[in-house]
């Protein structure tokens, strides 16, 4: 049952000091909760997990940002805050207003299970959001920042980065190029989060399994240390996954040194010589982020990934019997309740992020250690 | 498994099961289809079986590979976890699919099932790693275990290839048969290739229960006599015999349920922490509780054991029989359907706490729960400005359905006067989370798979409980005269229950 419910907490036009009466949004919440239990004369319980912030700055990403979070809190209770601001827009420069999303419990009582307050700026009004956030914040709560749309320049965030999130949630998946990725270290240097999660991370994970197992026993690892040439198809504007993808490689394969010859055409210093890489665009990009992964060795050894519809990988191999995996695509939403979790403190990601950004033209040569320290926080 | 694959290094929350083939014996039986193939399909859709896998059934029924997958599927499309079934995986995992037709007590059944597994050795890479799932009548046990040890299809004590056994409840029906069996397993396997099965062990409350205790500073501390009254644990069952009379005149309550599914809850609620989660390490503390249970004093059983039998009655809006007029039940049948314990731990943290296990049919909902029922505050400030005349903070833990933990404290009513009510804080599991819990099949058959035996049962637990359940069949098989009260289905049974804890000033709570 939603229950909308839209105040005007505090509007000020241009030229005087703008301000939001915080109390009254809690006083509005409470009086939802009231609501929600007069309309069926059953209980009320409330539970919250994590306060979540959705950081739209781009157009378009509001709407994102709602289905997002009604995805999410079905499966962990939340305060919900969206900040939407839009810098040209015209009105007030800061408004709030709330909404109570509720569903029905076994026991039969209604359990609350988000509570969503949208917090609209305008202008420069978005200089007043971080003190708003720091109001808003429900107490011994953890909080999340996740930035909707394109990973955004730190400078964009302002101290909206610095109010103490316990994690930062990014999505690289339509970032334009390297240049957008080393957006995320900046970001997270920034914001001094602990737990960085990138949904595009997750979303690789069916191939990065994929991959891995093709090299447990009784295949062994053997034929990655030979490796000549690897294709990658991904979608169009999917080259940050490709990155990524391959930054997992150079790291867990100790590449000594990754570099962009063109913007699709990639190499890889290894012990055992430079290994090609392509990256090809797919016009069915599919749910994963690539759609299809091949390797081949020096000896001629080939293995092939390709996704073949939202729930199995084909995986075809010179050195292995054929078969077909289970590969369940999630939904965003469902990405970020993993974010939320466990999956959300992978240190992997920080090292194949690192990896990643060599193949960004403006970043200096890195050593193989340089930098550890900070990809191990 | 040893991380020697570079691209296995840092990924996180995933184990990496060995490639191997899992023969079902009793394939064509219900577990198979209810259970046991819809976890192992859901496992490959979520990719938490190996990419080289297999699965074979084993049965006297008569079928081929096409038909053993179309029933498969069936069973998938009603019971899997992943519903509907994809059809892309589905095409994959049926090939990987096939079927034996044989006897458990037929060398060359065995034969046929050894060339198979060798061939799909070598068309699917599986290494020669065999798990063995006896879904069998335990009778057929001891049958089983010989003849995959003549057929050279297990091999003691070797590590690799694995070979492991897994084996469904009942082990044995009392404490001689239960060594029994455990020595003729022995006699083939080591204890680190027996999986005893308890399927109550993979449900995600029942681990929970560890977490809760051992993962948080705040409860632990209370965990013990000082602070704890006593124990309820409770699992109770709305439904009737459904139709198994044959087997449920040879069993019984106390063998079905408390023998191994309540005194793994009971163990686990009163175990010591153990020093790391490995499986012997968690095992070994279980065992010390099994071990401690003061023995019932001899012709003093009715001041620690009650049970019944469910007469007439109406459960969920429905008739309910009498268990005498149940299909395959003798009509003068003195087989009980409830039974009731008070049991004491003789050890530093429990002594002197009762612990109360009820276990029964036909009871007005399904419900499985622990309680711990706190100690009273030392002095009543609050005296008669307690709404309840007894109201103790109770810490429940919901076992099924509604997973979840509760607390129940004492709390002031508003308003200008200082009345106090019990309320409860309460943790849901589906309705805090959202996301739906594997199913313990699903957990168990992956640990088995990747060699984790934590949540199985060792054979020195099942001897020690059958060691103290023993004794109680015992003085039921000497005293058949007895009379075995009867209580109305759609209640929480009879009467001498309630005098069990009412002689120590107790009572059951009220689920």
């Amino acid at each position: 049952m939603t229950q909308p419910s839209r105040e005007k907490l505090e509007h000020f036009t241009g030229g005087h000091e703008v301000g939001v009466d915080v109390a009254a949004i809690e006083r509005e919440l409470s009086a939802l909760w009231r609501k929600a239990s007069q309309d069926g004369h059953l209980a009320v319980s409330r539970a919250c997990a994590w306060n979540l912030v959705f950081c739209c700055l781009e157009p378009g990403s509001h709407p994102v940002a709602k289905t997002l979070a009604e995805g999410v809190v079905a499966a962990v209770p939340s305060r919900t805050l969206i900040v939407h601001h839009q810098p040209r827009a015209e009105g007030a420069e800061v408004e709030a207003y709330v909404t109570a999303h509720c569903r029905l419990s076994p026991e039969g009582g209604k359990l609350l299970c988000a509570e969503e307050i949208t917090i609209e700026s305008r202008r420069t009004g978005f200089a007043h959001v971080p003190a708003l956030l720091r109001a808003l914040l429900v107490p011994d709560i953890p909080a999340a920042l996740v930035c909707v749309g394109r990973p955004p320049e730190e400078r964009a965030l302002g101290d909206a980065l610095t109010l103490g999130f316990d994690q930062l949630v990014v999505d690289t998946r339509h970032a334009e190029g390297p240049s957008e990725l080393s957006r995320i270290e900046r970001l997270w240097a920034k914001s001094r989060v602990s737990r960085l999660a990138d949904l595009t991370w997750l979303r690789l994970s069916p191939f990065r399994l994929a991959l891995a197992g093709m090299f447990d026993p009784p295949n062994g690892p053997e034929p990655l240390s030979r490796l000549r040439r690897i294709a990658v198809t991904c979608a169009a504007d999917g080259l940050a996954t490709a990155q990524l993808f391959v930054g997992w490689l150079a790291h867990a394969l100790s590449w000594r040194r990754l570099r962009a010859n063109s913007e699709r055409e990639w190499e890889a210093a290894t012990s055992a010589g430079p290994v090609e890489i392509t990256v090809a665009p797919s016009t069915e990009p599919g749910p994963f982020g690539l759609s299809e992964v091949s390797l081949v060795t020096h000896r001629d050894e080939r293995l092939r990934l390709k996704q073949l519809s939202a729930a199995a990988l084909d995986i075809d191999a010179s050195f292995a019997p054929a078969r077909r995996i289970g590969a369940y695509a999630h939904t965003d939403a469902e990405l970020l309740v993993a974010a939320l979790g466990t999956r959300g403190r992978d240190r992997l990601y920080g090292q194949a992020l690192r990896r990643a950004l060599e193949l960004s033209s403006d970043a200096a040569p890195r050593g193989e250690d340089e930098g550890a320290a900070e990809a191990d926080r | 498994m040893d991380v020697v694959n570079p691209l296995r290094a840092g990924l996180t929350g995933t184990r990496f099961p060995e490639p191997c083939a899992a023969v079902i014996f009793g394939a064509s039986g219900d577990l198979t289809r209810r259970k046991l193939v819809p976890a192992l399909y859901t496992l490959a859709a979520e990719r938490l079986l190996p990419p080289a896998f297999a699965i074979v059934g084993f049965a006297r029924q008569g079928m081929t590979d096409a038909e053993f997958r179309s029933e498969m599927r069936k069973a998938c499309d009603k019971y899997a976890r992943h519903r509907p079934v994809d059809d892309a995986l589905w095409a994959s995992f049926e090939q990987g699919l096939h079927y034996v037709r044989g006897d458990y007590d037929e060398p060359a059944a065995y034969a046929r099932l050894g060339a198979l597994l060798e061939r799909l050795d070598a068309e699917k890479g599986l290494a020669g790693n065999r798990i063995f799932y006896l879904s069998t009548p335990p009778s057929t046990f001891p049958v089983a275990l010989h003849q995959l040890g003549t057929a050279g299809l297990v091999q003691r004590g070797r590590p690799k290839p694995f070979t492991r056994v897994i084996v469904e409840k009942p082990f044995g029906i009392n404490l001689e048969t239960a060594r029994t069996l455990n020595r003729q397993a022995l006699e083939v396997l080591d204890e680190s290739q027996i999986y005893r099965i308890d399927h109550y062990l993979g449900k995600e409350t029942v681990q929970n229960l560890m977490v809760l205790r051992f993962a948080n500073g705040l409860f632990e501390p209370l965990w013990n006599h000082r602070y704890v009254d006593h124990v309820q644990i409770t699992s109770a069952e709305s439904l009737g015999i459904e139709g198994r009379g044959g087997y449920f005149e040879q069993a019984g309550i106390l063998r079905d349920m408390v023998q191994n599914h309540l005194f793994q809850v009971l163990a686990i609620t009163a175990m010591e922490p153990p020093v790391t989660l490995q499986a012997d390490d968690l095992r070994d503390e279980k065992v010390k509780v099994l071990k401690a249970l003061r023995p019932i004093p001899p012709g003093r059983f009715d001041e620690f054991v009650v049970r019944g039998q469910y007469g007439r009655g109406s459960v969920g809006g429905k008739k309910q029989v009498a268990y005498r007029e149940e299909p395959g039940v003798a009509p003068d049948s003195n087989r009980e359907t409830y039974v009731a314990l008070k049991l004491h731990i003789d050890n530093w943290r429990w002594a002197g706490v009762p612990f109360y296990l009820r276990s029964a049919k036909a009871m007005p909902k399904k419900v499985t729960e622990v309680a711990l029922v706190f100690t009273e505050a030392p002095l009543r400030l609050f005296g008669e400005r307690f709404a309840a005349e007894h109201s103790p903070n109770v810490l429940a833990i919901r076992i099924q359905p509604d997973e979840g933990v509760s607390l129940r404290f004492g709390a002031k009513v508003p308003g200008n006067t200082l009345d106090i009510q019990p309320v409860n804080m309460e943790f849901r599991y589906g309705t805090s989370f959202g996301t739906e819990p594997p199913e313990a099949y699903e957990r168990l058959l992956l640990d088995a798979i990747v060699g984790d035996q934590a949540l199985f049962t060792r054979g020195d637990e099942v001897e020690a409980s059958w060691r103290f359940i023993g004794r109680i069949l015992d003085d039921w098989a000497a005293r058949t005269d007895a009379p075995v009260p009867a209580y109305e289905s759609g209640t929480w049974g009879p009467s001498e229950a309630d005098l069990l804890l009412k002689r120590s000033g107790h009572a059951w709570r009220r689920l």
